[in-house]
């Protein structure tokens, strides 16, 4: 199950989280976003070292812990898409077509001429888009 | 020598293992070569087969030299032991030494011998001959032995044989016995290594088959794992286990698994051994035919850990261990029902800190890449955090949780961490005072001050009650009373209180614990299902008390059964495991983890009154969730910085923390937080400050200039700049005063100016125009720097100044932030321009002015560019000049005619132009003020000012045309001699208005000017002659006393002053010379003379004046002894003459016929005008002249 959903901006200020589980707790899920920053920013200034190509977006699992796990993705505008979830098996492939979608609603809504880049995304269709996206994750194979 | 006996395998694996060298000593020699061979062991360079089959070199390769009689080798003979389980430890080289000094004895005793060695096993061996000969036919003999023995055992294929000798100088051969050694090894490894290899082969074929069993393959591999390792292929050996472990892992998980016993139930084994492979006899599991996986995977890992640190990549052991350690809780949260309570944590938490601290002492910095040692902390810093999680979350399954932190570090790695879920909770302990101790723990104090807008964060998944309740004995039989305290507990699901075990007030008093106390107290499941009574459901503190029961008594590990046994043991080893958390985060690339490591390390510090420790690590935290706009996290920091600062009365810090807490997004903090801590900025600024304090408010108050173009200023000009404000203060806020620094730009001298509100701003919220008072200033140009508030003692400052934005033309405060642009263009705000004329005061005529005549001089005042508005014109009269009486001035616009005149230039007509359009677009200057006045002056009639004391204050209309200011003067011609031009001032007409000068080309100027003379001169001229008639009183002219009859220049000056300026500052002066002369050059000529004595008299008058005048009379007075012919009052002859045009600049004459008059010569008849009479004529006659002076009718 995806818990929390994020856009990062590149100066790594929070552009949009939503967590999707109940609870009124997200600061949990800034605080594992924020952090997750360390890591993009290690696989991406180590991307030589481990290999990575400089053109994936995909950065793959970034944190691999015991409760749950986090991927991150991020663009050529060093925009940071952030997915934390519970799932222990997540398909390599359900996730990065996850953070595509979540890369075509971001590119729509910043594209909104109201929208100030850098900031805040306040979008009531975004979120409404994400929130598509995210249940739709891994439909093709029901867990 | 005796050897040491080789250990049992078991403790063998301990020390790795050493390649055996087996000594066949037929002739008792080795004793005697042993020291040499010994001596170069581990032999340095030795080229041995991988598994690949390449040749690698091997250097230290360790050997041990057994002699065939030992005991160790006897036992491993074959057909004694499986040749799987202990054919790798059998000898790898046989070394046969042997001597002989007589060939007979060689071909009947030693060479059988030989052969029969050689040829009983198959081994790998060579012979040593050691020659102890020390005579020459020795020498020759045992040479002979020596090439009997070659051509006997060596091959051309292999040298099988080398000669020693034991008095030779030559210690090469030692080399070559070393060489042969490696060879030997080399090809009984390699020889070896097929046979397991196709043991492995064949095991691995038949994985699937029903009666496989995976004891037999674990053997064969390990065996296969020790040869590589004994022989220092330790990459080839680590590979071995890498598939151990991967064929393990499948046959574990494969569907119809063998589900044999997980293990974990023996003593100690809470505390993890994966660096130590030698707790359990993990040989004897092939004797025992099964695997358990808890102490397999622990020996596995601990085999390559001791692989890898032996290849010193310990690094890789930390990486490697945390992958395993994450595996392995999740194999053990899969067992968790059969483990002992809270086996999982405590394995973690063990088996990180052991890892730690293995590889941290084996780490050198210094012979690894740097990305491998930031790597290798960061490694270092997930398993300290990961400890750090498990200890946390046993401490709060204690009752400890009060101490631990509810921030949202501690919240992410504990709320989605399930609680422990044994098969039955631990039962109560015996010693009810334990219960008690929970029962008394209060929960903590809700912060105070601007600790209430922290969030109180869950720390655990769900509510400890249920969880605990919920895996009891007594929740089989389901009875009511645990349904309605279920029912009771889920009104505390909600979130806020999600963290139940922090408030169990709830729970009446009355329920006690009344359980029967139960004898068995160990937390083995087996026990625990024994106490199988019906009971209440547990309250939160029983579940505590028992948990910490369960734990203290079953964890084997000192450290961590301490840190759980008191509140202060838990936060000594928590903070020592978050510190060295955060410093190894520290020393990696993850900077973020490590600061909020930090946050927790000063929490802590908090908590035990180490504020300044606490501050400081704060104080990290904050600016690193600040300069990331992360405002949700920072909410949960700053108010805990504040608290410390204020504690630590750091007032410039406090206030600080309060103005970035009121300039975070107002999502987190509500509007009456905000208001109050408005409030506390205002009320510690007005009192209660020890020293100023100056705080940066840039986040809060933004500032910006007008739009359009900048104020343009004079230099030394003061004026006023109209800022607009934007303040984030919830309220209105009252400051004392506001101050502004104006910075030069292009000017490298200091160029700061600081100028001042016009009054106490009360900044509302939002945006704000404020008036700021600009002193003058130098010349240049000006961008706005600093916005300054004082409130008391404090200071506010804002550096952010904005350009316009499109949310501040919404009236929303504009951006602030750097998102859009890094370097935000300058934008002048101020323009001073350098000093230069402001205005100019020319005369309108400067010459042609008449001597004794009420004068009109004109003064064009022209505002160059700049505003005249209150200025002040001082007018004083130089020499014999003076002002008449009763002065009125008048004043008129400026037309370029008028400019033309003196100063004829197409510029400034152009520029009158350029100003008019200026005006009539209502471009505004500087003022914006009613700009129509200007144009609504009369432009036909000039308007009379008062004048007093040679003073005129120019009026508004005045302040941006060019205007003409009339003065009317008279002078004295400076000759005392010269009689004045006399007017009565009543004669004078105002000069020519506008209207009667055509604004028109120089050449219609000419042509107007004679159309006015000759239409309205005669006109006007006939009136005041018939007034100069009536009164008798009349302009005279004079004749120059030396009779040259041409009239003088008269050089006058007036000097003009004008203040004018902001406050009438500015001075501008000057004298203007005017030339005065007199009307008519007169020069008299006899025509002709008669012979009765009359005579024609011609006077020629030269006309000095720049316009036509007409002369409507005149008549010459005479001295006595002169009459006139025709007694006609001396009119000129012939009458019809007058009136008569004069022309500018010509001359014309008049004729007057004169006789001589004895009768009149006697008495002085005539009154005489003496201020006209002069004597003029050159023959000594004297002719009285006097004529009447006509007003020019226009200027020159």
């Amino acid at each position: 199950m995806i818990v929390c959903v994020a856009v990062v901006g590149h100066n790594n200020n929070p552009l949009y989280l939503q967590s999707f589980i109940d609870d009124d707790n997200t600061l949990k899920f800034h605080y594992i976003v924020h952090c997750s920053l360390d890591v993009i920013e290690e696989k991406v200034s180590n991307s030589k070292r481990a290999g990575v190509n400089l053109n994936e977006t995909f950065l793959g699992l970034l944190y691999p812990t015991e409760d749950y796990k986090v991927y991150g993705y991020m663009s050529n505008t060093k925009i940071k898409f952030v997915l934390v979830t519970t799932d222990q098996d997540s398909r390599d492939a359900d996730v990065r077509n996850f953070f595509r979608r979540l890369h075509a609603a971001y590119v729509d809504a910043a594209s909104n001429p109201f929208h100030v880049p850098g900031k805040k995304i306040t979008s009531a269709v975004f979120a409404e888009r994400v929130g598509n996206i995210v249940k739709s994750f891994g439909a093709p194979a029901p867990a | 020598m005796a050897t040491p006996p080789l250990p049992q395998p078991a403790v063998a694996k301990k020390s790795p293992e050493r390649l055996i060298v087996a000594i066949e000593d037929v002739n008792d020699l080795w004793e005697s070569i042993r020291g040499n061979l010994e001596a170069r062991v581990p032999f340095k360079k030795a080229s041995l087969n991988n598994k690949a089959r390449n040749l690698v070199l091997v250097d230290k390769l360790v050997v041990e030299f057994v002699q065939t009689t030992d005991a160790r080798l006897r036992r491993g003979l074959p057909g004694e032991q499986s040749l799987l389980s202990y054919g790798f430890r059998r000898p790898y080289a046989w070394l046969i030494v042997v001597t002989c000094d007589d060939l007979d004895e060689y071909k009947n005793l030693l060479k059988p011998r030989l052969k029969t060695i050689v040829q009983a096993e198959d081994h790998e061996w060579f012979i040593v001959f050691v020659s102890k000969a020390t005579t020459d036919s020795a020498v020759k003999i045992s040479k002979r032995v020596y090439s009997r023995i070659e051509g006997d055992f060596s091959s051309k294929k292999r040298e099988r044989c080398c000669k020693v000798d034991l008095h030779g100088p030559d210690t090469s051969v030692w080399e070559e016995i070393e060489l042969k050694i490696v060879e030997c090894i080399r090809y009984s490894l390699d020889r070896r290594v097929q046979y397991y290899e196709e043991e492995v082969r064949k095991l691995s074929e038949n994985r699937f088959m029903p009666a496989w069993n995976f004891c037999n393959f674990f053997t064969v591999k390990e065996s296969l794992a020790f040869m590589f390792e004994m022989a220092n292929l330790r990459e080839d050996a680590l590979r071995e286990y890498d598939e151990l472990e991967q064929i393990y892992s499948e046959t574990v998980n494969a569907p119809h698994a063998n589900t044999s016993a997980f293990g974990g139930l023996d003593a100690g084994d809470d505390c993890a051994a994966l660096l130590d492979g030698t707790r359990k006899p993990v040989s004897q599991f092939a004797a025992d035919g099964t695997v358990r996986e808890f102490d397999f995977r622990q020996y596995l890992f601990s085999r390559q850990a001791s692989l890898l640190f032996n290849l010193l990549r310990p690094a890789e052991v930390s990486g490697r261990g945390h992958s395993f350690i994450i595996l392995f809780a999740k194999i053990l949260t899969q067992h968790e029902k059969d483990l002992p309570f809270c086996m999982r944590e405590i394995w973690v938490i063990t088996a990180c800190l052991a890892l730690v601290k293995a590889t941290s002492r084996r780490f050198s910095a210094a012979i690894v890449t740097p990305d491998t040692v930031k790597d290798f902390y960061r490694l270092q810093g997930d398993l300290y955090s990961y400890a750090r999680t498990k200890l946390m979350r046993l401490a709060d399954l204690i009752g400890y949780g009060h101490n631990i932190e509810t921030s949202p570090c501690n919240s992410a790695a504990l709320s989605m961490l399930p609680w422990p879920r044994p098969a039955v909770w631990p039962a109560l302990p015996p010693d009810i005072s334990r219960v008690q101790a929970k029962e008394q723990i209060s929960p903590p104090k809700l912060s105070e001050g601007l600790g209430r807008l922290r969030k109180q964060l869950s720390l655990s998944p769900t509510v400890l009650l249920r969880e605990a309740n919920r895996r009891r004995a007594s929740l089989s039989v389901g009875n009511l009373a645990e349904m309605l305290d279920l029912s009771r507990l889920s009104l505390k699901e909600s979130p806020a209180a999600d963290a139940a075990d922090s408030a169990p007030a709830p729970l009446p008093p009355s329920t006690l614990p009344d359980e029967p106390i139960s004898g068995a107290h160990s937390s083995s499941p087996e026990v625990l299902q024994k106490q199988n009574s019906i009971e209440p459901p547990m309250k939160l503190p029983e579940v505590q008390a028992a948990a910490e029961h369960a734990l203290l008594t079953s964890i084997s590990d000192e450290t961590l059964r301490m840190a759980l046994s008191s509140v202060e043991g838990f936060e000594d080893f928590f903070l020592e495991l978050t510190r060295a958390a955060a410093d190894n985060f520290h020393r990696s690339w993850r900077k973020r983890h490590g600061v909020v490591l930090d946050g927790e390390v000063a929490a802590v510090h908090y908590r035990r009154g180490a504020l300044d420790a606490a501050a400081k690590l704060y104080e990290k935290v904050c600016a690193l969730y600040g300069s990331e706009g992360w405002h949700a996290l920072l909410v949960q920091v700053l108010p805990r910085l504040s608290e410390c600062q204020k504690k630590l009365s750091d007032w410039a810090g406090y206030l600080s923390s309060c103005i970035k807490l009121l300039s975070l997004d107002p999502g987190p903090i509500s509007n009456e937080d905000r208001s109050s801590i408005q409030a506390e900025i205002v009320k510690l600024a007005h009192g209660g400050l020890p020293v100023p304090v100056s705080l940066d408010v840039s986040t809060l108050i933004t500032f910006a200039a007008r739009g359009g173009p900048p104020l343009e200023l004079c230099e030394g000009d003061p004026g006023t700049l109209m800022v607009t404000v934007w303040s984030g203060f919830p309220d209105d806020i009252i400051m004392d005063s506001l101050s502004l620094t104006l910075v030069t730009t292009f000017t490298a001298d200091e160029g700061t100016k600081v100028v001042k509100s016009v009054d106490a701003p009360v900044l509302q919220p939002g945006k704000n125009r404020v008036l700021m008072t600009l002193p003058p200033q130098k010349p240049g140009s000006y961008v706005l720097g600093v916005l300054t508030g004082h409130i008391g003692q404090v200071k506010l400052r804002s550096h952010t100044y904005c350009t316009t934005s499109a949310a501040s033309s919404k009236g929303g405060p504009p951006d602030s932030d750097d998102y859009l642009s890094n370097e935000k263009p300058l934008r002048t705000v101020l323009e001073v321009a350098k000093p230069r004329a402001l205005v100019e005061i020319k005369p309108a005529i400067t010459k042609g002015l008449l001597f004794g005549e009420p004068q009109w001089v004109g003064l064009i005042v022209r505002p160059l560019n700049y505003s005249l508005e209150g200025a002040r014109v001082h007018i004083s009269t130089g020499p014999n000049l003076q002002f008449l009486s009763d002065q009125t001035a008048l004043l008129e616009v400026s037309k370029p005619l008028l400019a033309e005149a003196n100063a004829p230039s197409s510029t400034d007509i152009d520029g009158m132009k350029t100003f008019h359009n200026m005006l009539e677009n209502g471009d505004s200057l500087n003022t914006d003020d009613n700009v129509n006045g200007i144009l609504d002056y009369d432009t036909d009639m000039p308007q009379h000012l008062l004048m007093k004391d040679g003073s005129v204050e120019l009026p508004d209309w005045a302040r941006m045309v060019a205007s003409v200011l009339w003065v009317q003067v008279k002078a004295d011609s400076d000759d005392t001699l010269c009689s004045h031009f006399s007017g009565d001032p009543h004669l004078s007409s105002p000069p020519p208005s506008p209207k009667k000068v055509p604004l028109m080309s120089p050449d219609s100027q000419i042509k107007g000017l004679t159309t006015a003379s000759s239409a309205n001169g005669p006109h006007a001229t006939a009136d005041s002659l018939h007034e100069s008639l009536q009164h008798g009183t009349t302009g005279q002219g004079h004749v120059l006393p030396n009779g040259s009859l041409v009239s003088r220049f008269g050089m006058k000056t007036l000097k003009v002053k004008m203040e004018f300026g902001v406050s009438r500052s500015r001075l501008y002066e000057r004298t203007i010379a005017l030339q005065f002369t007199h009307p008519f050059r007169i020069s008299t000529r006899i025509v002709s003379r008669g012979n009765d004595g009359r005579f024609l008299l011609q006077i020629t008058l030269n006309s000095q004046l720049a316009a036509a005048v007409t002369i409507q009379s005149a008549n010459l007075l005479l001295q006595p002894g002169f009459a006139h012919v025709n007694n006609h009052e001396g009119h000129p002859t012939p009458a019809w003459l007058l009136p008569l045009s004069v022309s500018a600049s010509s001359e014309c004459a008049l004729l007057f016929a004169i006789r001589s008059d004895p009768v009149t010569a006697k008495d002085g008849e005539y009154e005489v005008d003496y201020h006209a009479a002069r004597r003029v004529n050159r023959s000594s006659n004297r002719i009285l002249a006097k004529y009447f002076s006509v007003r020019q009718l226009s200027e020159p």
